[in-house]
């Protein structure tokens, strides 16, 4: 029969998070690699034109409408 | 918006066929600056838009006819949910019976990402930041920033010359600050000059020492103010970060750096309760 030490042992090494010692290269590698896949990017499929003055060029010759979203900070960044 | 509606299929699909799509930045933060034309033009677009009573602000979707004239506008408050700005856009297509665009047209006016406007000075490289909130659920989506240690800033954190594991250096504070200063997560406010370094610091400990090439063990904790909705309700940002570096001691330079958050939470207030909500960090050197 398992005592209560040895099952409280037991679950202390598969339960408990690892500690700051056990974060490696390897560790800090993917963990980069995941918030970076993170960032959302269905936003750029759409084919955005390079500047204002651009869109309005393009407008006139192709005689389409532009859609032009304005706004404070930078959405290529997501500090907006 | 860039993570509701502007991600949005039905979005995406219309503004491709039908439109040509343009983002302006009214502070051109991280950017370059506009030219004085661009800013003239969306100064006149902006007049329009008053002078025809259309409803509209700083933040803001504008449709322009191919003369220039704003014909339709609609707050963020309302494009950012998708089942306005999908509708509102199908509604233009309809009355104005448009045609989709040549897709020769589409492509010769597709821009690629913009580059970031800082160039590293001589001698710097610059680190890639990205913070976001660890909830899958969030619609802040990812930040990133760009910061750039000088070579002075890079040297500090340099092995010395005999370096033997186990021996540490620790950054400058000022050098540390700078890379700290934009580990605040994804806000209504986006300006990293508004956050300020309350404590913490980074330090690198030689781990091995193998041929010609130092690997450093990286450990950093972050105490930072970052205001959100109410200045007096100061947020606040407490990290622990942990990482790893290479050092090519013939050529004197850093091969990678790689920085993340082992924990990581941002406090802040809302009507007096405190709100606390984890945030995941990453750095890395860019090549």
């Amino acid at each position: 029969m398992i005592s209560r030490t040895a099952t409280l042992l037991i679950a202390t090494v598969f339960v408990l998070p690892a500690h700051a010692e056990d974060r490696d290269e390897a560790w800090v590698q993917r963990r980069v690699q995941q918030i970076k896949d993170a960032e959302p990017t269905a936003w750029r499929r759409t084919p955005w034109t390079a500047s204002l003055l651009d869109a309005r060029q393009a407008s006139q010759k192709e005689n389409k409408p532009v859609f032009v979203f304005a706004h404070d900070g930078n959405i290529d960044t997501g500090r907006c | 918006m860039r993570v509701s509606s502007l991600s949005d299929d039905r979005v995406i699909d219309l503004l491709t066929k039908y439109f040509i799509p343009v983002w302006v930045s009214r502070e051109h933060y991280q950017l370059a600056a506009a030219s004085d034309a661009e800013q003239a033009e969306l100064q006149r677009i902006d007049r329009d838009r008053v002078e025809r009573g259309l409803e509209g602000g700083t933040v803001c979707v504008f449709i322009l006819a191919p003369d220039g004239a704003v014909s339709a506008t609609m707050r963020v408050q309302k494009a950012c949910k998708p089942d306005n700005l999908a509708p509102f856009l199908q509604k233009i297509v309809d009355e104005q019976k448009l045609t989709p665009r040549a897709v020769d047209d589409v492509r010769a006016t597709t821009a690629a990402p913009r580059p970031p406007a800082q160039t590293p000075t001589d001698g710097g490289m610059t680190l890639g930041v990205w913070v976001r909130y660890d909830d899958p659920h969030s619609n802040r989506g990812t930040a990133q920033d760009w910061v750039e240690w000088t070579a002075d800033d890079w040297a500090a954190l340099a092995p010395s010359a005999g370096a033997k594991v186990g021996d540490a250096r620790t950054m400058p504070r000022d050098a540390a600050d700078k890379l700290f200063q934009q580990l605040y997560p994804p806000t209504g406010r986006w300006n990293g000059k508004e956050s300020k370094c309350a404590g913490g610091g980074l330090t690198g400990t030689v781990a091995s020492i193998d041929g010609g090439e130092v690997r450093l063990k990286l450990e950093g904790d972050v105490e930072l103010k970052y205001p959100i909705s109410d200045p007096e309700a100061h947020g606040k940002v407490t990290a622990h970060l942990v990482g790893a570096a290479r050092y090519d001691p013939v050529r004197r330079v850093f091969t990678s750096l790689i920085l993340a958050s082992d924990t990581a939470e941002y406090d802040w207030a809302w009507q007096g309760k405190l709100q606390r909500q984890k945030v995941l960090m990453a750095v890395q050197m860019q090549r």
